[in-house]
């Protein structure tokens, strides 16, 4: 069913005789004079449907306005206030205040104080970690390094003390009686020397023509025995499996070091 | 309580007086209350937002300028803690205590007649409100019920006067409509005139 133009609620509004519904909102907003309120008033009158409208509006705003039942809640915001901010006397306030400054100016002094110290003696005030100083560094790397070559020294010494007595045997002077240059020198060292078929260990004695012993400390034994069965060079366990000893001709016309391969006594 | 007195509360309460603090509150709560209450249709809420609001307000009273209302002061912070409550959980229209707070004590030697009418008039008028829009509902409360101008309540929610009037037409139209309705069935089912 089609609402006729008459019954249109806008319509409505603004038929012949009606007071504008504009007009009562400006005159309940307060924006109109009295005189002018009061004309509406009296209009009112002989528009009965917009006077039972704005009875009805007055009937909402005055619900609107009854009186909320609340609890007093005064007690119990002072007591939540007062958990962070207590309420005390106006003096005592002064006294909390000045407390407070002082305390803040003893912190700032004190605060300058450490700063004044830190500049006078920094590494006195400084609270973490320091760098070590590179001088100081290189004294204890000196200091360490002597210590290391001393007991080295005293190692050293020992082996030479060791193997001594078994020098005596590579003596071979007297079969190369033509060649007055021929001496005999030993060698210790504590390389490894694990293979026969690795280059002879760079000595300075190889330099000279004559015999060479090289000692050669920490060979393994399970490696010298395959090696003693070659003509290489004659290798032996001197002093168990720590000390193992080998013997080499220098030529004095070809100073490179090569194993005595033709005449070489067993050892001992 | 004109604004030289409310000043000379201010500072008391500033300068540590508790009494003067409680007064204060005490001045205040009521109009806050219904704000809140009107606006969330919760009691619990209502307390809870209108409880931080004061501590907020006295914690920070020493900044209050002079120059402004204490009351838009105020109700601007529990404006604001209502709005972050119902962004955080929207609070449910409590209807059980709307029906029980027909303003029992509030109208004093009233007969259980007008007590029973107040009833019917404030389930019918909160639930009215609770079906308008949060805008119409704020502008009508502030309007209506604690007699804010249009000027101040533009200011207050930053909102231009003309759009302010606009809610407030439309919302107050919904609201009479509403209402009208609402108290004519609950009269209905209480057997109570509307």
């Amino acid at each position: 069913m089609s609402r006729s133009r008459k019954d249109h609620p806008d319509l409505r509004n603004e038929a012949p005789g009606r007071i504008p519904e504009s007009l009562i909102d400006a005159a309940m907003d307060g924006e109109l004079d009295p005189e002018i309120q009061k004309e509406i008033g009296n209009a009112l009158q002989y528009d009965p449907a917009r006077r039972q409208e704005l009875h009805d509006t007055r009937d909402a705003i005055n619900a609107l306005r009854l009186p909320v039942e609340m609890p007093d809640l005064s007690d119990r915001v002072l007591e939540r206030a007062n958990r962070h901010r207590r309420f005390i006397p106006r003096k005592l306030r002064a006294h909390v205040r000045a407390g407070r400054v002082g305390m803040a100016a003893l912190l700032l002094v004190g605060l300058l104080g450490v700063a004044s110290l830190q500049r006078m003696y920094p590494r006195l005030t400084t609270i973490a970690s320091q760098q070590t100083p590179v001088h100081d560094l290189e004294n204890a790397v000196e200091h360490n390094s002597a210590q290391i070559a001393h007991a080295l020294g005293c190692e050293v010494n020992t082996i030479r003390e060791k193997v001594a007595p078994v020098a005596g045997f590579f003596d071979r002077s007297h079969q190369y009686p033509d060649n007055n240059q021929l001496n005999y020198g030993l060698a210790v060292t504590t390389a490894s020397y694990t293979s026969d078929s690795q280059p002879a260990p760079n000595y300075a004695y190889s330099a000279n023509p004559g015999f060479a012993v090289i000692a050669v400390l920490n060979a393994r034994e399970q490696h010298v025995q395959p090696t003693r069965s070659r003509r290489y060079g004659y290798l032996h366990s001197a002093d168990a499996h720590q000390l193992v000893l080998t013997t080499w001709t220098v030529d004095a016309h070809n100073p490179a070091v090569t194993p005595d391969e033709d005449d070489v006594p067993d050892l001992p | 309580m004109d604004r030289n007195e409310e000043r000379a509360l201010i500072e008391r309460a500033i300068a540590g007086e508790r009494i003067a603090a409680g007064d204060l509150i005490r001045a205040h709560q009521r109009s806050v209350y219904a704000y809140i209450l009107r606006m969330s249709g919760r009691p619990d809420v209502a307390e809870d937002i209108v409880q931080e609001a004061f501590v907020r307000v006295l914690g920070n009273l020493h900044r209050f300028d002079f120059r402004f209302r204490f009351s838009t002061w105020l109700f601007t912070i529990a404006r604001r803690l209502y709005m972050n409550a119902m962004a955080k959980n929207k609070p449910a229209y409590d209807t059980d205590f709307v029906g029980s707070m027909g303003g029992k004590g509030a109208v004093p030697e009233t007969s259980m007649y007008t007590n029973e009418r107040q009833q019917v008039q404030h389930d019918a008028i909160q639930s009215a409100l609770m079906s308008l829009s949060e805008e119409q509902r704020e502008i009508i409360i502030l309007f209506h019920q604690l007699d804010w101008s249009i000027s101040l309540i533009a200011s207050h929610l930053g909102m231009p006067e003309g759009t302010i009037k606009s809610h407030l037409h439309r919302g107050r139209k919904r609201l009479r409509v509403l209402f009208k309705d609402n108290a004519t069935l609950a009269s209905q089912l209480e057997g109570v005139a509307p």
